[in-house]
């Protein structure tokens, strides 16, 4: 029946630097394997339709699946209850509801029902981070970016920095928000439109066509 | 004062004097909010003497503690004022959901009151703090899609939109507010707002709900998602077989119609499989309801994009399509909604449809096609009786007896011949823009009845078209075959429909009736739950079943929280026996607001709404008619209810048809249950002061209808 | 340890349609999903993995992972784990499937009914045979009905499912529900076993009708009165 070995610890390694080369980049034009596909949830069309993203974490691999958001808004409240204390859409650190109507060329107002959540790239090089006047955005011993509220000053310019404007300052607290990368939204999305595949699946699913 | 739950803060904008001011909402938390603060405003603020489209009419869009805090289906905003079209023309609800509810709560507000009337087209746009009355005259005669669209570009991609159509602004009685995902509030709302000249709303709020014990919260959703949730209608057990679940709804028709095989099969990038969904992954719940699949059946997968709904619920009840043969006809093929307009498009086609694409698909189609132009124009359909009186003037025999030869001559029949979808949207735009005699069809049954001459007989009549419950004007909403007398003696409460949704969750849920059973007499005790057909004569513990769905729909519209997924009766979890917490939203009212709420204590503020309606009611009906007793004026039964089925007697098996002098028996408990007087059915002194309304017995006894 | 990716390949050899997350596939695509290592596709479009090694090395900001110890399994308990996967995937496991694979089959399944971590491993009878499934993923229900269709004796199903639902629901049974999953009956194979049901003595109290939308229905009198059966056959006007 089984007699294969554990995914070993350095392969898994391996694959996590793999991803990364590619983290929030399109692998639309790209063939990905039918064991691969099973395991993200997706099909080779969508990966063709730039439907799938990637994002290299240290837990896994997040897969976003915009064909399977349906925007019920729960990463968002899961997210602002886990951080916040609050219940919120506007300072949430993962966007879904400001996409539903107007989302680039989607969005309902668009003529179409494709909506799905913004995440937090974790940039390698942050831009966030690095227009903070005040230093204040910090790589924690997990390698995410993270907000330290003590210096931050609410000035807004990590949202004005960041490409997809991902940070946003809660206008209650004057702080910035921004992804922590804990997983909550991931961990109630009800269709796993989002979701974090372990690094040990990935391994495996990679080592099968290798 | 902003406190947990509740936002702490009501909004007034005047639209005659474009006064806009703020009030603290302390006052009126024993009210719960939504249809209990609607209640309390409306019968302080505009006697119910007033016209509906008066200017001194005013409605009252209201969010209650839980919207927006993260509970599940928690998405909800009730709009409440006075009806227009409804017997004695009193105090009713428009329900609406999507996103627009939770977005007002985080502006700030638990309410928006509108007063007055503009001179002009005008929107209210509101974010956070800043509120304006924008322009609206290049909005006015557009559609609902067309002028959200509009308006969510004017204010922003963040804001959401909820406008009137046509419909409203012509005031039509039959009218809805809608927002650009196609949800809607009807009974009239958009003829109120019309009349006010007020297009629409715009929200965006940037603030957030304080939840006081976000921990508890937390594990109450975990709780409810894993052991307790089920699919749209809480429907507890798949509508084919899962290898996870014991059970399956025989008859193949349930909303947990997500299967192995049925696939959103237009999703961009290739159809998605809706799998098993076990009870417990959170992650797969929102696969349970197909319900374009539960409507039509397995044909509409074709033409079904994903699924969608409201803020915060994992049940996604609205199907998106994308229909592509109504590009054909110049008509939009990306079509949402999920209740009756979807439902009886192809009753406007009574010789019978063609299919367009697959066979099966003419109901998806027509439906598609009648649903959007009903959306967009705006258009209420009272819970079918729209599309049903359609059809008895189609079949009857009699159209030339109500509708003039030119009218009738310029009527497209060839498109109703040919199954073409261009028919029910004509038929639709005709009774929106309020155009010849067949717009008296979007004026109510009533007024239907008035004009036409039908008498009162034509609400006695059994006949496939006719599902008035009372002589009010207003359809039953799942009553007694689901219910038998339970469901009976709700549908007699309200001013509209009665959007109780309680008992058919437990009866349709496709569950086996001893399992539901044992579930109900647990909560209610023996002999609370009849099998389906083979009910029992009226007995204690079903009205206390009537009182718990009666009251407890108050909850939800207060709340607020979605009464087709509310309460929490059932589960598909085995290890719990399938019963669900009917403690639930008392659970959450406490970790939400902070304030110890139990099951009792919350019913008991439900109950206090519950008498506001009621001496609402028996004001109104005293107002219009003399009326001083609701039992005979307000809760008559129809004859067919109880002389449909002649093969059958009452309480055989096989039969729902009700018992006369059983169901007057049940009106004698459920009204002594409530603490209302027998023979009138209007509360008494004692009750209204134990919910202390003391002023409303003062106010009846003033109009001499307080029961002695 | 079986992986999640390896198993469809390995313990599978009918893909049903919707479990997990089987898609349909194109002769093209499938093609290319079977492209060998190394190779591109028709259309020149490079493999995930293959394109991912001609990227230059990248650094990894993230903390090194840690080791997660394994446990050794005994045989009988990777036959619990076979079952079990197969029961993840709505499939029972036949006993003469087993046996065929497995040598020591019946010394093996002896100490998996011994072993206090095999608990959720159950068996249900049909017509024939014996099939294996773990409770802990399917319902004995379930169970019962996978059992008969593998089994593809559809009177003997339609028979027993009929009985079942007339009792447990009480509930008429539609034609229908014999061609939807996991059944997947035809309606010419629904009506050849019809035949079956009324030529065979065993099944002379599965009674058919139609409701007055002209909708075939089953029943199995001496459970459920014809005129009840009838009138739960007969649909209410459909709201929402």
């Amino acid at each position: 029946m089984s007699d294969e070995k554990k995914v070993g610890l350095l392969e898994k390694q391996m694959t996590r630097r793999q991803f990364l080369k590619i983290s929030g980049k399109s692998i639309a034009g790209l063939t990905v394997s039918a064991t691969m596909l099973s395991l993200f949830g997706c099909t080779q069309q969508e990966v063709d339709q730039g439907e799938v993203m990637m994002w290299a974490m240290p837990q896994g691999l997040l897969v976003v699946n915009a064909a399977r958001c349906t925007g019920c808004q729960r990463c968002e409240i899961n997210c602002t209850l886990a951080n916040d204390g609050v219940c919120s859409t506007y300072i949430s650190r993962v966007k879904i509801g400001r996409n539903l109507h107007i989302h680039g060329n989607d969005g309902l107002l668009n003529r179409n029902f494709v909506y799905f959540p913004d995440t937090c790239r974790q940039c390698k090089e942050p831009a966030c981070g690095n227009a903070c006047p005040k230093g204040a955005i910090f790589a924690d011993d997990k390698g995410i970016k993270k907000v330290d509220p003590e210096k931050c000053v609410g000035c807004g310019a990590c949202v004005e920095a960041c490409p997809w404007h991902m940070p946003t300052v809660n206008p209650e607290t004057n702080k910035s928000s921004k992804c922590i990368a804990c997983g909550a939204c991931v961990a109630g999305c009800p269709t796993g439109a989002l979701q974090i595949v372990p690094w040990d699946d990935v391994t495996a699913a990679a080592q099968e066509i290798v | 004062m902003a406190t947990y739950g509740w936002a702490g803060k009501l909004l007034r904008v005047n639209l005659t004097t474009g006064e806009i001011t703020t009030e603290d909402t302390t006052q009126y938390q024993k009210y719960i909010g939504g249809m209990g603060f609607g209640y309390r405003i409306i019968y302080d603020e505009v006697p119910l003497e007033t016209h509906p489209y008066d200017e001194a009419s005013k409605f009252v869009m209201a969010v209650g503690p839980l919207t927006g805090s993260g509970v599940p289906c928690s998405g909800r905003m009730n709009i409440s004022f006075l009806s227009p079209w409804s017997k004695g023309n009193s105090i009713l609800d428009a329900h609406m959901g999507g996103h627009i509810g939770p977005q007002l709560k985080y502006a700030g507000y638990d309410a928006l009151v509108v007063e007055g009337k503009s001179s002009t087209p005008v929107y209210i746009k509101i974010e956070d703090d800043k509120i304006s009355i924008e322009d609206a005259s290049h909005l006015w005669g557009k559609g609902t899609f067309e002028s959200n669209r509009i308006m969510t570009e004017e204010c922003g991609r963040e804001f959401d939109t909820a406008s009137i159509g046509q419909a409203g602004e012509h005031l039509v009685n039959y009218s809805t507010v809608n927002t650009s995902f196609g949800n809607s509030g009807g009974a009239g709302i958009g003829a109120v707002m019309g009349s006010k000249n007020l297009k629409g709303v715009a929200i965006h709020g940037t603030g957030s709900v304080k939840v006081a014990d976000v921990a508890e919260l937390q594990k109450l959703n975990n709780y409810m998602l894993k052991d307790l949730i089920g699919a749209n209608n809480n429907h507890n057990v798949p509508a084919v077989p899962q290898s996870w679940a014991e059970y399956s709804s025989v008859t193949g028709k349930n909303r947990w119609s997500g299967a192995p095989g049925r696939a959103w099969e237009k999703a961009p990038g290739g159809p998605i499989d809706t799998g098993e969904q076990p009870c417990g992954d959170i992650n797969k719940i929102a696969y349970r309801c197909l319900k374009g699949v539960f409507d039509y059946g397995e044909v509409a997968a074709h033409y079904i994009v994903k699924q969608g709904g409201c803020s915060s619920c994992p049940i996604r009840c609205y199907t998106e399509y994308e229909m592509d043969p109504l590009a054909e006809y110049d008509l939009p093929v990306h079509n949402s909604n999920t209740c009756m307009p979807v439902l009886y498009g192809q009753d406007f086609y009574p010789d019978g449809v063609r299919d367009f694409k697959y066979e099966g698909d003419a109901r998806v189609i027509l439906n598609g096609a009648s649903s959007h132009a009903q959306d967009d124009l705006g258009l209420w359909c009272n819970y079918g009786n729209l599309y049903r009186e359609f059809k008895w003037l189609c079949t009857s025999g009699r159209i030339h007896e109500f509708i003039p030869d030119d009218e009738y001559n310029s009527i497209p029949w060839q498109w109703q011949k040919d199954g073409d979808p261009r028919f029910v949207v004509e038929i639709m735009r005709r009774i929106a823009y309020k155009e010849g005699e067949l717009a008296v069809l979007g004026e109510g049954t009533l007024a239907v009845m008035e004009k036409w001459n039908l008498g009162k007989e034509w609400l006695d009549r059994v006949a496939a078209d006719n599902q008035n419950v009372t002589y009010n004007g207003y359809p039953k909403h799942h009553g007694a075959e689901d219910s038998a007398q339970i469901g009976q003696l709700f549908n007699l409460m309200y001013n509209r429909d009665c959007m109780i949704h309680h008992l058919t969750n437990v009866a349709q849920s496709g569950a086996p009736y001893e399992v539901s059973k044992s579930v109900m007499e647990g909560f209610f005790g023996k002999g609370c739950f009849d099998a389906q057909k083979k009910y029992t004569p009226i007995n204690e513990n079903k009205i206390k079943v009537a009182k718990w769905a009666f009251n407890g729909k108050q909850i939800h519209d207060s709340a607020t929280v979605c009464n087709w997924m509310w309460p929490m009766t059932q589960s598909p979890s085995k290890e719990r026996n399938y019963a669900g917490d009917l403690d639930l939203e008392a659970k959450f009212m406490s970790a939400v607001t902070g304030i110890e709420y139990t099951r009792e204590s919350l019913e008991f503020d439900a109950e206090r709404i519950s008498n506001m309606l009621r001496v609402m009611t028996a004001i109104s009906f005293n107002i219009q008619f003399g009326s001083k007793n609701l039992r005979i004026d307000h809760d008559a039964i129809p004859d067919w209810i109880f002389d449909k089925e002649p093969d059958f007697e009452p309480f055989e098996e096989g039969t729902i048809k009700m018992d006369r002098e059983d169901m007057e028996k049940a009106k004698d408990m459920f009204y002594k249950a409530m603490g209302w007087d027998v023979e009138t059915g209007i509360p008494t002194r004692a009750t209204l002061e134990k919910f202390e309304l003391g002023d409303m017995a003062d106010d009846l006894a003033k109009r001499g209808i307080l029961p002695r | 340890m079986i992986r999640k990716g390896q198993v469809t390949v390995m313990l599978f050899g009918r893909r049903k349609p919707g479990f997990i997350q089987v898609e349909e596939e194109s002769p093209e695509q499938a093609a290319q999903n079977e492209a060998p290592e190394g190779a591109q596709n028709q259309e020149g479009k490079p493999e995930l993995m293959e394109y991912l090694d001609s990227l230059p090395e990248v650094e990894d900001p993230f903390p090194p992972m840690e080791e997660e110890g394994a446990k050794e399994k005994t045989p009988a308990q990777e036959l619990a784990d076979y079952i079990r996967i197969r029961s993840a995937a709505a499939q029972v496991t036949a006993k003469s499937a087993l046996e065929a694979e497995i040598e020591d089959f019946s010394q093996r399944m002896e100490l998996l009914l011994q072993d206090e971590t095999c608990k959720d491993i159950a068996f249900t009878t049909g017509a024939k045979e014996t099939f294996y499934y773990s409770r802990d993923t399917m319902s004995d229900n379930y169970a019962m009905i996978a059992a008969l269709v593998e089994e593809k004796n559809l009177a003997e199903t339609i028979a027993r499912m009929v009985r079942f639902n007339c009792k447990t629901y009480p509930l008429p049974t539609p034609f229908t529900y014999f061609e939807r999953h996991p059944y997947y009956a035809t309606r010419p194979q629904i009506e050849r076993a019809v035949d079956v049901l009324k030529r065979e003595p065993q099944y002379q109290d599965i009674q058919i009708f139609q409701n007055s939308d002209n909708v075939s229905y089953f029943y199995a009198e001496g459970i459920m009165s014809k005129k009840y059966a009838k009138a739960l056959a007969e649909t209410e006007e459909f709201t929402d």
